[in-house]
């Protein structure tokens, strides 16, 4: 019985903690394009992921961490492989997105019909013996 | 009788000395147990700096490729200089997409490859 009530417990409190990490990026994202810093404004929203990229800590549905960059142009490969070099090369992100049951990183604008997506489980360094 | 009274004297104070062992181990345990607490700790308030990402974003390729155009060893072909511009060179490479980072080494560089 405690067993499932600790399941229910751990289940929204990692909820909450994704919703904030999303909320903290959109402000960020909000606030650099509102003074001038980003050129495009970027926002970030839960999606379902990629089902091939699935990993044992996945959510439910939920495993998708997609930025939406709304540039009103069609963004171009390399623009798009910039903006996730930048969450990918940032391993405290990769292994905290990693934590919260996030298993794919997408990319994509709002014009275009293309995007990128990434394997977060390859980028987390994860591995070797613990102590 | 005396012989009886130092023998205890010799137990107590060994008994004594045995706590005080104890007690030293404990605390020296307990402090090892400390130090990683707090740095879990501080790790969880550490909080992930968006704002930083948010530039890195946007302005860390320009600065890459301006950086690595202006110091790229094959610039130093011949010169004294041509290993610390390599070592530069694969710091650029590795920091390409954090742009603090990517300021500090303009700093050094601009530095050491002042001829």
């Amino acid at each position: 019985m405690w067993g499932s009530v600790d399941f229910i417990v751990n289940w929204f409190n990692d909820f909450s903690e994704r919703r904030r990490l999303v909320r903290s990026f959109n402000r960020s994202a909000k606030q650099a394009f509102i003074s001038g810093v980003a050129p495009t404004l970027l926002e970030t929203k839960i999606s379902n992921g990629d089902s091939a990229f699935r990993h044992n800590f996945s959510k439910f549905l939920g495993g998708g961490f997609r930025i939406k960059a709304l540039s009103g142009i069609a963004l171009n490969r390399q623009e798009m492989k910039q903006i996730g070099a930048v969450v990918l090369n940032n391993q405290e992100l990769v292994r905290k997105l990693i934590s919260l049951g996030f298993d794919t990183l997408e990319v994509h604008d709002n014009a275009g019909y293309n995007g990128l997506k990434w394997e977060l489980y390859k980028y987390g360094g994860i591995g070797g013996i613990l102590n | 009788m005396k012989n009886i009274i130092i023998s205890y004297a010799w137990q107590g104070i060994a008994l004594v000395e045995f706590l005080v062992i104890c007690f030293l181990l404990f605390k020296n345990r307990r402090k090892q147990k400390d130090v990683l607490k707090d740095a879990l700790n501080k790790n969880k308030k550490n909080k992930i700096d968006m704002d930083s990402l948010m530039v890195d974003m946007h302005h860390s390729q320009e600065l890459y490729k301006k950086l690595s155009r202006k110091f790229h060893p094959d610039r130093f072909i011949g010169t004294s200089l041509m290993d610390e511009a390599e070592q530069i060179f694969k710091k650029i490479q590795e920091n390409r997409t954090n742009y603090a980072s990517l300021l500090e080494i303009q700093i050094e560089a601009e530095q050491t490859l002042k001829n």
